[in-house]
């Protein structure tokens, strides 16, 4: 059977990056300068726009950080209209699906991690626009933040059919708005709180038809989880609240809250904090 | 037999005596380091020395794995080619195929006849860029390394050639090669080849660990050995355009930019400075009161006027306007050079398909309005307002000032315009329409 991706023999399928549909784990063939085991992810339909595509991952942060995936190469196989974006592999799955259980720690480690990422992208002028649980990636060396929306078209801020994680949304995207240094630490404020509880900030979002869903995360307010641990929800709604001015400086400083919760080895039932936006 | 052993720079250690090679990972202990010392200095004469070590390291092994974390790999000529073993994080290419270390028993046998090289390193690092002319050519002792690449040594001229490549011709001039050809024909070439030197010449070629930026490049549509028409290494670092990076994106808090033209509007703002839409009792950005008459009206830069959800949920952000059906007709512009629209234009509400299927239609922006404009055509343009009981068609070339919540259709495909610059129903009554009309 011919492999789905050219150049590569596929051993099985993967986690997605970059909104992409599909993805694959894959052994590249005649590639010594790749590595044993890759992921190749396959942007639909996106070979015409690599120009666009190949300029927004011009830039330093995608280019061997330690907190973002590494991304190999992107790639058009001969006579495909499909974009082919070879990546390292997470074989920890990602934190909105992660492969073993993990624990409040290593949650509130894989969040920092992204938000280092994203703290990378800001200050080379990028903001990410769609952080959340499915594109923080774990792989052996740590957690790592995965490249934006590639396959979006100019102008889409986000998708609102259920299953997209909207409540990772910032309201302000839905006002319109660019994305920025605050939405994308509402971003990760809403993707640890994904990550940690099972009460929804917003509650049935994912039962919703797509225009109530995004008026309900429009027009309400998050309701945190009140039983998660104190430090990791004021952190949280420090990150949610609704004025973007009153949110943390920089997703750095969000990191590192994050890191110093962690490395305090904070027990989960050090208890919650009253006060929630309710 | 081992010809050439190029050593890869980096932590580690290379060992070569003879036809035996050896490598370990920096947290090898002392006692390894002597084992495989020793063992390559006994068996360098050997005419089956890989097979001998390996064997013995097997029988080793089997009775309990002392160093199972550290990574080390051992090659040698054996009966019919070279064998080896792959021990802990260790991955081997040999041009074909590779080897990696199973979980259990924690090493691997290897067999290779390596076409043209075998590339031995820590597994999952990207393996080293072959460079046939190195000087890092180890012939006896040992030294640090991150891994190593290791030429058999009865290569003959003839497989020196780089004739197998899908297009051989274009090796003849190496201002011509395709970057990625340059990896297929170093594996495919012996070291010594002129022709393999040549091709490292070529300016294509210098990036660390791929050829090149193929992004960049004259694309000549020709597929490589691998079957891709165009590559874009992301493993060399930025164009030398971005390695600065861009400016650091405002702080927090700092007032959003909109893309494209800024346009002043008439508004109130409350008391954080948030520009809203005059009739506003609170704010849309951060639910502050705004008192009736208590601000009076000040020009701003105009906000985003909300967004228009398609019926699979996508949003779009209604920061500028949007064009619905075919693009006005223009030069064609060359492939994969992006979108189609010059600046300034409507951008396009993509809902894929053929556009033609969409009708004709404009969403723009005026003022603190969003308005519809019918473009005339067959499929026409259809409204469903807020509180209507049906959709209405628009009249050709009409306008029509759209409300929260109206639905449009163009042809098949629906959207709906959500705009927060109202006064805001609750999210219980959010999808009924109460509270939605000005």
């Amino acid at each position: 059977m011919q492999s789905p991706v050219a150049g590569f023999n596929v051993v099985g399928r993967a986690d997605p990056v970059a909104s992409a549909p599909s993805a694959y784990l894959c052994t590249p063939v005649k590639r010594p300068d790749l590595p044993a085991a890759v992921v190749v992810s396959v942007l639909v339909g996106c070979a015409s726009r690599r120009q666009e595509i190949s300029k927004r991952l011009d830039c330093a942060p995608f280019h061997g950080s330690k907190f973002s995936l590494t991304l190999y190469e992107l790639l058009v196989a001969d006579g495909s209209e499909d974009l082919h974006l070879v990546s390292e592999p997470a074989s920890g799955g990602t934190l909105a699906r992660p492969e073993a259980p993990l624990d409040e720690r290593s949650k509130a480690l894989a969040v920092a991690a992204a938000a280092r990422a994203a703290h990378e992208l800001h200050e080379a002028g990028i903001a990410h626009g769609s952080i959340s649980p499915g594109t923080t990636f774990l792989t052996e060396a740590g957690a790592r933040l995965g490249p934006p929306d590639l396959m979006s078209r100019p102008g889409r801020v986000a998708g609102a059919a259920p299953g997209s994680l909207l409540s990772c949304v910032d309201p302000g995207l839905l006002r319109g708005e660019p994305p920025s240094r605050a939405s994308d630490v509402w971003s990760l404020g809403a993707s640890l709180h994904l990550s940690l509880s099972r009460a929804a900030l917003y509650p049935d979002l994912d039962a919703d038809e797509p225009v109530t869903a995004l008026q309900r995360v429009l027009y309400g307010r998050p309701r945190l989880d009140p039983a998660l641990p104190g430090p990791l929800l004021d952190v949280i709604r420090s990150c949610v609240t609704s004025d973007p001015s009153n949110r943390p400086d920089s997703a750095l400083a969000v990191a590192e809250r994050l890191e110093s919760y962690a490395h305090a080895g904070a027990s989960p039932l050090t208890g919650g904090s009253k006060g929630a936006e309710q | 037999m081992i010809g050439r052993l190029e050593v890869t720079s980096g932590p580690g250690m290379v060992i070569r005596y003879g036809n035996v090679a050896a490598w370990t990972t920096p947290d090898a202990s002392p006692a390894l380091h002597a084992f495989l010392i020793e063992s390559a200095r006994n068996l360098a004469g050997s005419p089956e020395a890989g097979q001998v070590l390996v064997d013995h390291l097997v029988s080793v092994l089997g009775a309990g794995d002392p160093e199972p974390q550290v990574g080390f790999a051992v090659v040698g000529p054996g009966r019919a080619g070279l064998v080896g073993l792959l021990h802990g994080p260790a991955q081997a290419w040999d041009g074909e195929s590779w080897t990696v270390t199973p979980a259990q028993p924690g090493w691997a046998r290897l067999a290779c006849n390596p076409s043209p090289a075998l590339f031995v390193n820590r597994a999952g690092d990207v393996s080293p860029q072959a460079v046939p002319s190195s000087v890092l050519d180890l012939e006896a002792g040992v030294v640090p390394g991150a891994g190593f690449i290791l030429w058999p040594g009865d290569a003959s001229e003839d497989e020196l050639q780089v004739a197998d490549l899908d297009d051989g011709a274009l090796l003849e001039d190496p201002t011509l090669v395709d970057a990625t050809l340059v990896d297929a024909a170093l594996v495919d070439a012996a070291p010594e080849a002129d022709e393999a030197t040549q091709i490292m010449a070529s300016p294509l070629a210098g990036a660390p660990g791929h050829a090149g930026r193929l992004g960049e490049t004259e694309e000549t549509g020709d597929a490589t050995p691998t079957g891709h028409t165009w590559v874009f290494d992301l493993r060399s670092g930025p164009s030398p355009a971005q390695r600065g990076g861009g400016s650091p994106l405002p702080a927090v808090g700092s007032p959003f930019l909109v893309d494209g033209k800024q346009v002043l509007v008439e508004g109130v703002r409350c008391h954080r400075g948030h520009l809203n839409r005059p009739g506003m009792i609170s704010c849309a950005v951060c639910s502050s009161p705004i008192r009736d008459g208590e601000e009076p009206p000040t020009l701003g830069p105009r906000p985003p006027l909300g967004c228009l959800v398609t019926s699979d949920g996508s949003v779009y952000r209604l920061d500028c306007d949007y064009r619905v059906g075919p693009p006005p007709q223009v030069a064609p512009k060359a492939p994969g050079s992006g979108e189609g629209d010059p600046p300034g234009a409507p951008r396009p509400l993509d809902f894929g398909g053929d556009p033609e299927s969409q009708g004709r239609a404009e969403v723009i922006l005026e003022g603190w309005d969003v308005v519809v404009l019918d473009g005339g055509s067959e499929v026409g343009t259809y409204l469903y307002r807020p509180g209507a009981s049906k959709w209405q068609r628009m009249a050709n070339g009409s306008r029509a000032v759209l409300e929260p919540g109206s639905h449009i259709s163009f042809g098949r495909n629906v959207v709906t315009y959500i705009n927060p610059w109202v006064a805001a129903p609750s999210a219980d009554t959010a999808d009924t329409g109460e509270g939605l009309a000005r």
